[in-house]
């Protein structure tokens, strides 16, 4: 072994003594001495379960430009509002996992949720002070609320029998979109006044799974994911919400996406889509015009190509460029 | 707002003569009238219609003026964008 790699180097049997040049075969092997080799030639060996990632920045070409923090085990990402952290869930498959900050102008990297439970789906405040995330601290998951500062424990937001996720804070500050997860009815949409008596309100529930719903920059739009039409695409309505959660005025909808979508995101000056072709693992581009009327263009793929199973956590720049 | 007709006319005018200015002033005058027709219209359907207000005078804009306004999306192009990406090594 050299570190973790396994290295095969010819051995002469005579003379009991290594010869030739070692040669790596497989990398990352579980524990330093996780493999076997038969005498027909077959070497078994176990992987570590999570292999390192990196936090990288593509342009949209698909070309790397640079780096941020450490190495780690990344199962999720969200940036500020302001582009300058970025709040990391961090923990190997099937163990519980934990939040960290990073801020990306030192590099530096810092627990923001502590305990044994597992804590992921940061949301940031529009001011970005406070994040919303989700933990299974109490059985299910529940939305929690704490000062990004860490200065004081976080406070219980949310609480129910089914688990919750965030995914967006209006630009208002005022309500907080979440999917919930039910086995039985599939991702619903919910929505979560911030204010009053935070009565939580159905966005999009029906026998469909709904999911990873975003504000528009402006407030006035919510972009989302559902499998209604057989196949995963990404959808637009309209959002007008009073403090009570009441619809004040029934919006239109729109199709985004044109041959299969999820995980939207949206610029930060609202004029561009994008999403995640899960289908052939591209993220695709869709220009966005809301002013007169609400205006979609053509689904434009990017270099940017991810693996299909919705595993790899990404997000778009706040203003378009990255900030370290 | 009253939406004078004079007014929508030498709009119309000045927009037909090439006038960009006059058709950015026009659309939100239609627009504002399309949306108080639609609510006129809409208020005598029956309740629970899958009509919607704001979808109905969108799709009637698109189709009033799709021809002028199909080329705007392409012409507004926005700056290239930066993504944070989890790489796996």
């Amino acid at each position: 072994m050299r570190e973790d790699t396994l290295m095969v180097q010819p051995f002469d049997n005579r003379r009991l003594d290594l010869t030739g040049q070692p040669v790596p075969v497989a990398e990352r092997i579980s524990d330093g001495r996780a493999f076997s080799a038969s005498a027909n030639g077959v070497l078994v060996f176990q992987r570590k379960p999570d292999p390192d990632r990196q936090l990288t920045w593509y342009d949209h070409e698909g070309k790397v430009v640079g780096t941020a923090g450490a190495p780690g085990n990344y199962q999720g990402l969200a940036l500020s509002p302001d582009g300058m952290r970025a709040a990391l869930d961090k923990g190997s498959l099937g163990q519980a996992s934990s939040i960290w900050l990073l801020d990306l102008s030192s590099g530096t990297s810092t627990r923001f949720v502590f305990g044994s439970a597992s804590d992921n789906n940061s949301v940031s405040s529009p001011d970005g002070s406070r994040i919303i995330f989700s933990s299974n601290r109490d059985g299910h998951y529940n939305l929690y609320r704490k000062l990004a500062s860490g200065e004081k424990e976080e406070e219980i937001l949310l609480r129910s029998s089914e688990d919750k996720f965030p995914t967006s804070w209006s630009p208002n500050g005022r309500f907080l979109l979440y999917t919930v997860h039910d086995p039985k009815t599939k991702d619903d949409i919910w929505v979560l006044p911030l204010e009053g008596d935070r009565k939580p309100v159905s966005f999009a529930s029906t026998e469909f799974g709904e999911q990873n719903a975003r504000f528009s920059p402006d407030g006035h739009w919510v972009a989302y994911a559902s499998d209604e039409s057989g196949r995963d695409e990404v959808y637009v309505r309209s959002f007008s919400m009073n403090s009570a959660g009441t619809a004040v005025e029934a919006g239109g909808r729109w199709l985004i996406s044109n041959s299969g979508g999820a995980e939207p995101r949206w610029r930060g000056d609202g004029r561009e889509l994008y999403y995640h072709n899960i289908y052939d693992g591209r993220l695709t581009a869709v220009e966005i015009v809301t002013a007169p009327v609400f205006r979609a263009g053509t689904p434009r793929p990017l270099g940017l190509v991810f693996p299909i199973d919705r595993g790899t956590p990404w997000d778009p720049a706040a203003d378009g460029k990255r900030f370290s | 707002m009253e939406t004078s007709a004079h007014e929508v006319t030498r709009l119309l005018q000045a927009w037909s003569a090439g006038e960009q200015s006059a058709f950015d002033k026009l659309v939100p005058m239609v627009y504002q009238e399309l949306h108080r027709l639609a609510q006129h219209y809409m208020a005598q359907e029956r309740p629970g219609h899958s009509l919607q207000t704001t979808a109905l005078v969108h799709e009637a804009y698109l189709r009033l003026v799709g021809g002028v306004h199909s080329t705007c999306l392409l012409r507004t192009r926005v700056p290239a964008t930066c993504f944070l990406c989890v790489k796996t090594r």
